[in-house]
C-alpha cells in the first residue's frame, strides 16, 4: 500500500510539512520534473546510448505490468462476461448475466455491507488509536526508541499467525478473554461464534495488528511539523489542547487523509484474517467481499461470476478513494 | 520541545501509559510463545505455571510427518528470489522514470498506475495467474510464486526508490557523464551506492511482505511449494488440531520478521515514510 510522501527523513529529523498521501507526492513530482528539465533542456528521446538504456531499464518493469497485471485485469474483464469452471475447455459467453445476477445477489449485498461495516470500524479505530499512539511515541522520554520498536512489531508479522493467536484469545473455553472474565466471575460471550460479535472481533484483531504501522506514519507527520508553530502559540498563551486542535490537527490533515485512504483500500480487501479466524462464519456473519469472491472462484469454480465480483469491488474502492479526496483533500496541497 | 512546564509531572503518567500499551502489544505474543512450550494438557487446563517442554518444536521441525521445514525453505527461497529480482527491476525502472527524459505524461502514468494497482484486490488477478501458470508449467513452482510476489511488490518498490533517487543530485550524474561513464556504469557506480539506504529499506519490506503473503500463495502453490502462512492456515483447518504444535509453528514463523525488524528498524521506518506501504 502506498505512497506516503512523508519526506520527514528517517523518522527522527524534521523536514518539510507533513507528508501527505498521494496528494503531496504529486507536488514532489512536479517539483522534481522541472528541476531536471531546467538543467538540461527537454529533447525528444533519440536513439542515443542514453535513451536506449532509458528504454532498456524501464522495459522489465513495464513488461511485468503488462504481463502480470495487464493480462489478468483484461482476462478477468473478459471472464466477467463468460461462464467458466476452470475445467471445461472454453469459457462460454453469457453477456451481462453475471452482472445482472450480482445485482440481485443478497449474499453479495450482505458481504458488501459487512465489508463496509468492517472498514468503517477499523478505520475509525485506526485513526484514533494510531494518532494517540503517535502522540505518545513523540514524547521525549527515556527508552522511547524501544517503545517505537515494540509498537511496530505486530505490523511485520503474518496476518495468518496473528489470526491464529487471536482465534485462541477469543476461544470461549480456554481463551484469554473468557478466562479473564471468569476470573472476575462473569461468563463471557462466545465471541467469534456469536453472529453479532464476530465481525467486531475481526476489527479488534486487525486494529491490534495495524495500529503500529499507521502510528509510524502519524509520527513522521508529527515530526515534520515545525516546532516554531508551537513556540509561537505558547507565547500567545495557547494550552496543550489549543495547540493540538489549532496546530497539530490541521497540519496533520494530509497525513490523516493518507491513513484513511490506505485503511479503506486495505480493509475492503481483507481476506486472510477472515479465512483463518472465521471462514466467513458464523452463519455468514463475517463473509466479506474478497472472501465471497474467493469462495465463488476456488470453491464453486465460478470464475466468470468471481471476476464480475472483482470488478465491482475494484469500482467501489476506486469511487470511495475519489470521494475521500474530494471531501477531505480540499485543503491538501496538490 | 513542547510544554516543558508540566512535563516532569506528566512523565510518570506517560511512562505508565507506554508500559500499558507495550503490554497490550506484547501479551498476545507471550501468550502464543507460552503455548508453544506447553503440553496439550497444560494448554487445555489453562495452567499459568507449567514446565516448559521442547517437544512441540521437535515435532514441528523434525517429525517425519511434518513438512514445516520444507515450508520454511519454500518461504525463504520465494522471499529472497522475489526480493532480489524486484530490487534489480525496481532500481532500473525508478531511475529511468525519474532521470531519463521521458515525457511527463509517461512518468505520471507509471506512477499513477502504481497507486491504482493497490486498489485491485490481488485475488482478482490470481484466477488469471492460475490459468497462465498452469498453461506454461509455472503453477506450484517456486518461480511462479516469485514472479507473483515480484509483481505485487513492484509498485511499492518503484515508489520508495523513486523517492530516494529524486534526492540524488543531478550534478552527480552529470559529473559522471563528463568523466565518460556509460549509463550502466553510472547506475551501478553512482546511483546504487548513493541510494543504498533506500535499497536496504526496500529489500527488508519486500522480503517481509513476501514472507507474510497469504492469498496468492494459497492459490498458486500445492503441497511441495506451500509457504509458511499457507501451511499454518492449513494446520488450523485440520480435523484434529494440535494446538501446541500450531503455536510452535506460528512462533517460528514470526521469528524471521522480528529479527529483520530489530536489525533494520531504522531503515524500515524510513522506507515506509519515504514511499509507504501497507
Amino acid at each position: 500500500m502506498d505512497a506516503a510522501r512523508t519526506r520527514g527523513g528517517d523518522g527522527e529529523g524534521g523536514g518539510r510539512p507533513a507528508g501527505g498521501a498521494d496528494a503531496t507526492m504529486t507536488s514532489t513530482r512536479s517539483a522534481a520534473v522541472p528541476a531536471v528539465a531546467g538543467a538540461r533542456p527537454r529533447r525528444r528521446l533519440l536513439w542515443t546510448e542514453e535513451s536506449r538504456f532509458a528504454w532498456l531499464s524501464l522495459a522489465p518493469a513495464l513488461a511485468f505490468f503488462a504481463l502480470f497485471v495487464g493480462f489478468p485485469v483484461t482476462y478477468a474483464f473478459y471472464l466477467s462476461f463468460h461462464e467458466w469452471n476452470l475445467m471445461s475447455p472454453a469459457p462460454e459467453w453469457v453477456g451481462l448475466a453475471n452482472y445482472r445476477e450480482l445485482v440481485g445477489d443478497a449474499t453479495f449485498a450482505r458481504s458488501l455491507l459487512q465489508t463496509a461495516l468492517f472498514t468503517l470500524g477499523i478505520t475509525a479505530c485506526l485513526v484514533v488509536l494510531s494518532l494517540a499512539t503517535a502522540l505518545l511515541l513523540d514524547q521525549k522520554l527515556r527508552h522511547i526508541r524501544f517503545y517505537r520498536t515494540i509498537s511496530y512489531l505486530p505490523a511485520v508479522t503474518s496476518v495468518v499467525a496473528i489470526g491464529i493467536v487471536w482465534l485462541w484469545i477469543f476461544d470461549p473455553q480456554f481463551g484469554l478473554m473468557n478466562q479473564a472474565l471468569r476470573g472476575l466471575g462473569v461468563e463471557g460471550p462466545r465471541w467469534l461464534a456469536d453472529t453479532r460479535l464476530a465481525l467486531w472481533c475481526l476489527v479488534i484483531t486487525a486494529a491490534w495488528r495495524n495500529v503500529g504501522y499507521f502510528a509510524t506514519i502519524f509520527l513522521a507527520g508529527l515530526q515534520s511539523i515545525d516546532s516554531t508553530f508551537y513556540e509561537a502559540a505558547r507565547i500567545d498563551g495557547a494550552g496543550a489542547w489549543g495547540c493540538f486542535r489549532r496546530i497539530t490537527l490541521p497540519l496533520l490533515r494530509p497525513t490523516t487523509l493518507f491513513v484513511v485512504v490506505v485503511s479503506v483500500i486495505l480493509s475492503f480487501q481483507v481476506f486472510a484474517l477472515v479465512y483463518v479466524m472465521t471462514s466467513g462464519g458464523p452463519a455468514g456473519a463475517t463473509s466479506v467481499v474478497v472472501f465471497y469472491l474467493y469462495q465463488q472462484a476456488f470453491t464453486y469454480f465460478r470464475m466468470g461470476y468471481a471476476s464480475a465480483v472483482g470488478y465491482v469491488l475494484f469500482g467501489v474502492i476506486f469511487v470511495l478513494t475519489l470521494i475521500q479526496f474530494r471531501l477531505f483533500g480540499k485543503h491538501v496541497e496538490l | 520541545v513542547r510544554r516543558k512546564g508540566r512535563r516532569r509531572l506528566g512523565q510518570g503518567a506517560l511512562h505508565a501509559l507506554l508500559w500499558l500499551a507495550a503490554a497490550f502489544v506484547l501479551f498476545p505474543f507471550l501468550w502464543i510463545a507460552a503455548a508453544a512450550f506447553k503440553t496439550q494438557i497444560a494448554l487445555l487446563s489453562g495452567a499459568v505455571l507449567f514446565t516448559p517442554v521442547l517437544t512441540n518444536f521437535q515435532e514441528v521441525l523434525f517429525s517425519k510427518t511434518s513438512e514445516y521445514l520444507d515450508n520454511f525453505v519454500n518461504s525463504i527461497v520465494v522471499g529472497l528470489g522475489s526480493t532480489a529480482a524486484v530490487l534489480v527491476i525496481g532500481t532500473m525502472g525508478a531511475w529511468s522514470v525519474n532521470r531519463a527524459r521521458w515525457p511527463s505524461w509517461a512518468v505520471h502514468g507509471v506512477m499513477a498506475w502504481a497507486i491504482v494497482f493497490h486498489m485491485i484486490p490481488p485475488i482478482t488477478m490470481v484466477g488469471a495467474w492460475y490459468v497462465l501458470f498452469r498453461a506454461v508449467g509455472l503453477y506450484n513452482t517456486h518461480l511462479g510464486l516469485i514472479l507473483a510476489h515480484l509483481t505485487l511488490n513492484l509498485p511499492m518498490v518503484l515508489w520508495i526508490l523513486s523517492a530516494f533517487i529524486r534526492e540524488v543530485p543531478v550534478e552527480l550524474e552529470e559529473a559522471a557523464r563528463i568523466d565518460g561513464a556509460s549509463t550502466p556504469v553510472l547506475l551501478w557506480r553512482v546511483i546504487v551506492p548513493v541510494i543504498r539506504p533506500g535499497l536496504l529499506a526496500t529489500s527488508l519490506l519486500a522480503f517481509i511482505f513476501s514472507w507474510n503473503e497469504f492469498a496468492v500463495a494459497l492459490n498458486l502453490t500445492a503441497k511441495q511449494t506451500a509457504t509458511v502462512p499457507v501451511a499454518i492456515a492449513k494446520f488450523a483447518q485440520e480435523f484434529e488440531i494440535q494446538y501446541t504444535q500450531m503455536a510452535a509453528s506460528s512462533v517460528l514463523s514470526l521469528l524471521p520478521a522480528f529479527v529483520l525488524l530489530l536489525l533494520g528498524q531504522r531503515h524500515i521506518v524510513r522506507g515506509l515514510t519515504a514511499g509507504a506501504i501497507k
